[in-house]
């Protein structure tokens, strides 16, 4: 069963519910909700996730508004430091300060041969940890691919689309 | 859809805050400029498109309680669960930083010179 990431004790305690589709129904803190006012690209109605440990580097970001909605990530912090000068501060909602803490995801696809799977560090997921609020970024430069390889790791990703 | 003239140096306005200027017309190229709140990203609509289907692609990748780690096999190992980094650590001079636009780019963002969350 999957563990919720960043487990943290509210004074009040508050719990939400979780409908998944592939982890069943669980309850976690509700300081542990991931809000994405804008949702993620394609998906604008889902707007609230928790993340999810799996094995391994993958995470999973399950939507709370859509049981069957789920994204499998990575670190992006991995990427070395391609972010470095891209985070995204012109997000008003995300709200980004120069004192922030945030994590970097990239959404991974996965294939049938495993050495095919992908991230997509084109348009990465940058969350805030102060407020807790998300946002998918799209960087528009021919550098980033949405179909980086994690079995391959290149010097610099090829532009291949 | 509602098509309108402008000339170079006219603009349009949607709504109260968004301003499209046509800023010039060069052979069959047009650059544009759009003046909009930060809220409000802007992408051209092929990367835009590109990204909606590689995240739908995604989504439908992981087939209905499929055991993912078993799919992708422990050659990953070197990857490690999401970390927290420090905005301040990682970007020391971060307010004023976003950039963004490449040397070929035809859209061009009004004010502050940066494109909403697409772009900074």
């Amino acid at each position: 069963m999957a563990k919720v990431m960043e487990e943290r004790v509210m004074p009040d305690s508050a719990t939400i519910t979780v409908k998944s589709s592939r982890f069943g129904e669980f309850e976690v803190p509700a300081s542990t909700v991931i809000e994405f006012p804008r949702g993620m690209i394609g998906f604008p109605n889902q707007r609230r996730y928790i993340m999810l440990e799996h094995k391994g580097p993958f995470c999973w970001l399950q939507s709370l508004d859509e049981p069957s909605l789920a994204f499998v990530v990575i670190d992006g912090m991995e990427m070395g430091d391609r972010y470095d000068r891209k985070i995204p501060f012109a997000d008003p909602q995300c709200d980004f300060r120069g004192d922030d803490e945030f994590a970097i995801l990239l959404i991974v696809t996965v294939r049938q041969d495993p050495t095919q799977t992908t991230a997509n560090v084109k348009a990465p997921v940058f969350v805030n940890m102060r407020n807790r609020r998300g946002v998918q970024v799209i960087y528009d430069d021919p550098n980033l691919d949405t179909r980086y390889s994690l079995f391959t790791p290149q010097e610099e990703a090829e532009p291949k689309s | 859809m509602l098509i309108l003239t402008r000339k170079p140096g006219e603009s349009l306005r949607i709504g109260d805050d968004v301003r499209i200027t046509v800023v010039e017309i060069k052979g069959n190229q047009v650059r544009i400029g759009i003046a909009a709140p930060r809220s409000f990203p802007i992408y051209r609509e092929e990367i835009y498109l590109q990204i909606q289907s590689a995240n739908k692609e995604a989504v439908a990748s992981i087939p209905e309680g499929a055991d993912v780690p078993s799919m992708m096999s422990a050659e990953l190992n070197g990857l490690r669960s999401p970390r927290i980094a420090s905005v301040s650590r990682r970007m020391p001079q971060a307010r004023q930083t976003p950039v963004v636009h490449d040397e070929s780019k035809k859209i061009k963002v009004d004010g502050e010179g940066d494109g909403g969350a697409g772009d900074a």
